[in-house]
């Protein structure tokens, strides 16, 4: 195939198409070339040999390689792994072979048992990760691994390292938005990473032409600036080999981001659940079988005298007998055991580090929440040199659209306070490519609540599952600090409580402070936290008189999962948090000098962990429980509290379990609306007095 | 020359302007000026319930583009448009009911500013995220295609909504399906506080069209007749079913993001210089140079805007706020 190199003005971004202008392969040893082949042969025979497994029951699913293997070789043979990063696609066998997994950790994965180093049985078969080699867990929903390798490729970059990121894909997923968030990024910044996408012209049964307007990934991403784009046949390993070796050098020295489109050929059908013979030709798979890149880079060994026909006979034979004994020697492994199923989501109890004080030295002048959040922030920034903090407008003069980050790229610098494009997923996808480097500790804000949606992939797909599907291998603690709820004339998308949604997934702690002090000392256990961290911040307390509080100490922390009592009574109990803490505590003095009954307010300040303890023994002192929440009824957290009691303190309940919260319906707009849908303080005394009455 | 109906008339005839549609786009222009103006005056006065977002600056594009769609069009503005509300059929009474979220407002109250839909009008969307418009407005598209209706469908979103993925999920489709869509960035220099250098790394955000295989195009976007022509132009093709267009028009906005926001981060001059092409001021001096305009028609112009204004705002004003009852209705068919 000719070269051609198109270059845009200014030379921005490069097209290459076939061959790049260096023949980097006539520098490599023969007997690496030998073990790519030998790893692209292993990937294609390991296709085979699963495939009987999973027809006598033992392996449960499969996803092949087969037709995409020596492109995926020739990527890894141009990196170094253990020091570059990899985030391969579930079709990457042959990369994660070359990359220095080894035929026997494939098996112990495909038969889900103890021991594999991606997951421990946790996740499906051919999912990847590999701590060693930095090949970075992998998950199913394809396309949310651009943004996080973007992520790793940036900690690349801000620690001044040659490191270089590989992310695959096939070319179904590079319609998925996230694909062009990561490109725009990537390309703004310079950063060190490589897509390289794998176009066998199907995402499962969707041909290329459904998918992509000019059936080309490479030409679909012209008009970014500052890409190098290649668009090489994936069945002819010098050629890719020479792309990805150009694209590789580009990135060590600091060129930028590219995209490799690289044509391959599916030869089996999606997965093992599916058929292809029922949407494809008989005729497009027989041209399939005449572009199999096997016997092709077979026939250059040997045109190239690095191998003889015989060889490539005794090699294969080789393989196969290895296969064959990794896979019995791994059925004889045993299983991962259903007890450590719990104990795998979070970090391990009392793992929070060192210098943790719960003392509370209130002894500043009185602080508004949002102040108390900005002090907290450049406190444990300074603590952490790895601690950064970005989102859209919070770095410079604007410092938030609420002013929380104010000052701080002016105290940290620009490279550790910064405002990223305006795509929540981005936001949340790269601080995952950060935290996953074990050092970087983003804590990053997500503008509103109502805004988060975007994200909510990256954050319950990606961040809470991530420990508990690589067994602990790779975690990615980070704060999610998120701008939530109403009563401030925001209509419906400046007001949403989102505690309901993320209380619901396991592996993210769910923080919801009341008050200045409480904020800080939250924030700050949160940046030190082991754990993924959703800190919820109600806008409306922001600068409220009566959420302000003494300043705590630099030294101050609070531990998750301790409620705290905001007013000791005798009858009657008031389990809520946010914003709803002060209402409840003005209907409880109301309530109180009206009846004469002593009401007992709680403030939960986490709702992951919860402190069940304190709730429970409150209730079994009063007898009566009213739940109070600015989140809507039906699916709001209040929900599962009210289950617990039930559960835990029916003996001693004397009344039905209350719930005030939000009507069922989005915020609006109108004040008259908005009040009547959401919980006023009137609401909470009618509660109380229906409790007191029964 | 007050206007308060969808237009029925055909404007622009054969693509081209004729006088009495210029002086109508100038009308237009100032007319949704003055509505701003009044928006922000009653934000100070504490009378409009959430936050003020204004279009000042944004006139000629807003009125520019919707000037080149048909009644049976369809628009999906975001929210400095203003002038593209206007331009549309939409009446002051109706903007200002939203602003002051009173109870005959076109979403009773439920949700404020340009957020409402007019479905007569075929006026959709607006919602806060505004690149999660682009595959609502595509999906429209695409039922205009399956119903071989001879409409197309304006779309537009910010320079900062061009980092969402949903632009490229959105784009990508229209023009796989080669579906009557138009898709307007106004680029305003700024998303909120985050400037473009620190959005995108492209020269042009039309640029990105190429890669879709449609065509693009950045555009002067405070020259009205430039925004007019060459919107109409992606309309006609639209219409021929061609496919999309993807336009890029380049403004200033020239207050902050919201009245809440002093937009202390925009260098210091930035608005002075843009200010020097004020979009009306431009048109106004072109349309004086022509004598369309006199002194004595401007006059009247003016007093007529202002007297709409007034009559909006004084409606407005006197209109009911919703029941605390009617919470919790219209989540559901009734």
């Amino acid at each position: 195939m000719p070269t051609k190199t198109e270059t845009r003005p200014k030379g921005q971004d490069v097209q290459h198409t076939g061959n790049p202008p260096t023949d980097a392969l006539a520098h490599l040893p023969a007997n690496q070339i030998v073990g790519a082949y030998t790893n692209a042969l292993s990937a294609r025979l390991i296709d085979s040999k699963i495939l009987i497994l999973l027809r006598q029951g033992k392996v449960f699913f499969h996803i092949g390689c087969s037709g995409h293997e020596v492109a995926q070789v020739a990527m890894a043979l141009a990196m170094r792994p253990g020091h570059d990063w990899a985030y391969p696609y579930y079709r990457d066998l042959g990369f994660s072979l070359q990359f220095g997994y080894t035929i026997e950790e494939i098996m112990l994965e495909a038969l889900h048992r103890r021991g594999g180093p991606s997951s421990n049985g946790f996740a499906m078969p051919f999912h990847y990760g590999h701590r060693k080699w930095r090949i970075v867990s992998q998950s199913s929903p394809t396309g949310t691994q651009y943004l996080q390798a973007l992520g790793t490729a940036m900690g690349a970059a801000k620690d001044s390292t040659d490191e270089v990121v590989y992310v695959s894909s096939g070319e179904g997923s590079t319609s998925e938005g996230e694909f062009h968030e990561a490109v725009n990024w990537a390309a703004r910044g310079k950063f060190p990473v490589i897509f390289v996408v794998q176009n066998n012209r199907y995402a499962i049964s969707v041909p290329v032409r459904d998918q992509l307007a000019g059936e080309s990934v490479s030409l679909m991403v012209r008009g970014y600036g500052g890409l190098n784009r290649y668009h090489v046949d994936g069945c002819d390993f010098p050629q890719m080999f020479n792309a990805a070796a150009d694209a590789v050098a580009r990135a060590r020295r600091g060129d930028g981001p590219s995209v490799i489109e690289a044509d391959t050929v599916r030869l089996l059908a999606h997965s093992s659940s599916d058929d292809q013979r029922k949407y494809r030709d008989p005729r497009d798979l027989e041209d399939d079988l005449k572009r199999d890149p096997i016997p092709r880079l077979e026939r250059f060994l040997q045109e190239k005298g690095i191998l003889t026909a015989a060889d490539c006979a005794r090699i294969r034979t080789e393989i196969q007998t290895r296969i064959d004994s990794a896979a019995e020697w791994a059925e004889g492994k045993g299983l991962p055991d259903p007890s450590e199923l719990e104990s795998s989501v979070y970090a391990p109890a009392g793992a929070v580090p060192a210098g943790v004080s719960t003392e509370a030295v209130h002894t500043g002048p009185s602080v508004v929440m949002v102040d108390a959040i900005n002090h907290a922030l450049a406190e444990e920034m300074a603590l952490n040199p790895k601690m950064l903090v970005y989102g859209e407008d919070v770095a410079g003069k604007k410092g938030g659209v609420f002013t929380a980050t104010r000052g701080l790229t002016d105290k940290f610098g620009n490279d550790r306070v910064f405002n990223s494009p305006l795509a929540e997923a981005s936001i949340v996808g790269t601080a995952f490519g950060l935290a996953i480097r074990g050092d970087y500790k983003p804590v990053v804000e997500i503008q509103f609540g109502d805004y988060i949606w975007p994200a909510f992939m990256q954050i319950r797909d990606e961040v809470a599952m991530l420990r508990f599907r690589s067994n602990g291998q790779w975690t990615c603690p980070m704060v999610i600090r998120v701008a939530v709820g109403g009563y401030i004339h925001g209509g419906l998308y400046h007001s949403q409580s989102i505690d309901g949604f993320f209380t619901h997934i396991p592996g993210v702690r769910v923080v919801f402070p009341s008050n200045a002090a409480d904020a800080k000392g939250l924030l700050k256990t949160a940046c030190r936290s082991l754990d993924p961290v959703m800190f919820l911040e109600h806008k409306g307390l922001y600068r409220q008189g009566f959420a302000s509080s003494a300043e705590p100490g630099p030294d101050f922390t609070l531990p998750f999962g301790v409620a705290a009592v905001k007013r000791v009574g005798e009858d009657v109990t008031v389990v809520t948090w946010g914003m709803l803490v002060q209402r409840s505590l003005d209907a409880a003095r109301k309530v109180e000098a009206a009846h004469g009954v002593g009401v007992e307010v709680i403030d939960i300040r986490t709702l992951n962990p919860l402190d069940t303890q304190s709730i429970f023994s409150s209730v079994r002192k009063t007898g009566k429980v009213l739940i109070v929440h600015e989140d809507t009824l039906t699916g709001g957290f209040g929900g599962e509290i009210a289950a617990l009691i039930a559960a835990e303190c029916f003996e001693s309940l004397d009344a039905p379990v209350g719930r005030i919260a939000a009507k069922d319906t989005p915020v609006p707009y109108g004040p008259g609306l908005e009040n009547a849908m959401l919980p006023q303080e009137t609401d909470i005394i009618r509660g109380l007095e229906a409790l007191i009455r029964y | 020359m007050v206007k308060t109906a969808a237009p029925e008339q055909k404007r622009g005839t054969g693509g081209k302007l004729s006088n009495p549609d210029r002086l109508e786009l100038y009308y237009y222009m100032r007319l949704a000026r003055e509505c701003d103006d009044a928006i922000l005056r009653l934000y100070r006065q504490g009378k409009v319930v959430g936050g003020a977002y204004t279009g000042n600056g944004n006139e000629a594009t807003a009125v520019g583009s919707a000037y080149a769609l048909e009644k049976h069009d369809y628009l999906f503005p975001m929210h400095r448009d203003l002038g593209a509300h206007l331009v549309k059929g939409q009446t002051a009474r109706n903007i200002f009911l939203q602003q002051l979220a009173r109870g005959n407002s076109l979403t009773h109250g439920r949700d404020g500013t340009g957020h409402y839909a007019d479905p007569p009008l075929r006026i959709y969307g607006n919602v806060s995220h505004l690149g999660a418009m682009i595959p609502m407005a595509v999906g429209v598209a695409l039922a205009v295609k399956m119903r071989k209706e001879d409409s197309v469908v304006m779309n537009y979103i910010g320079d900062g909504g061009s980092s969402v993925g949903e632009f490229h999920e959105g784009l990508n489709m229209a023009a796989v399906m080669q579906l009557p869509f138009i898709l307007i960035i106004e680029n305003n220099q700024f998303a909120y506080s985050t400037p473009i250098r620190r959005q995108f790394a492209a020269q042009k955000l039309s640029d990105r069209a190429s890669g879709y295989g449609i065509p693009g195009v950045t555009i002067d976007g405070t020259s009205v007749s430039l925004v007019y022509e060459t919107c109409r132009k992606a309309v006609d093709r639209a219409r021929r079913g061609e496919g999309p267009t993807l336009i890029e028009s380049v403004t200033m906005r020239m207050h902050g993001h919201s009245a809440s926001d002093d937009a202390s981060y925009v260098p210091v001059g930035m608005i002075e210089e843009w200010r020097k092409k004020d979009p009306i001021d431009r048109f106004e001096k072109i349309l004086l140079a022509d004598h369309l305009l006199t002194g004595e028609t401007r006059k009247k112009i003016e007093e007529g805007i202002k007297a709409e204004v007034e009559d909006a705002v004084a409606f407005a004003t006197e209109s009911p706020y919703p029941p605390g009852e009617d919470a919790g209705k219209g989540v559901y068919a009734p």
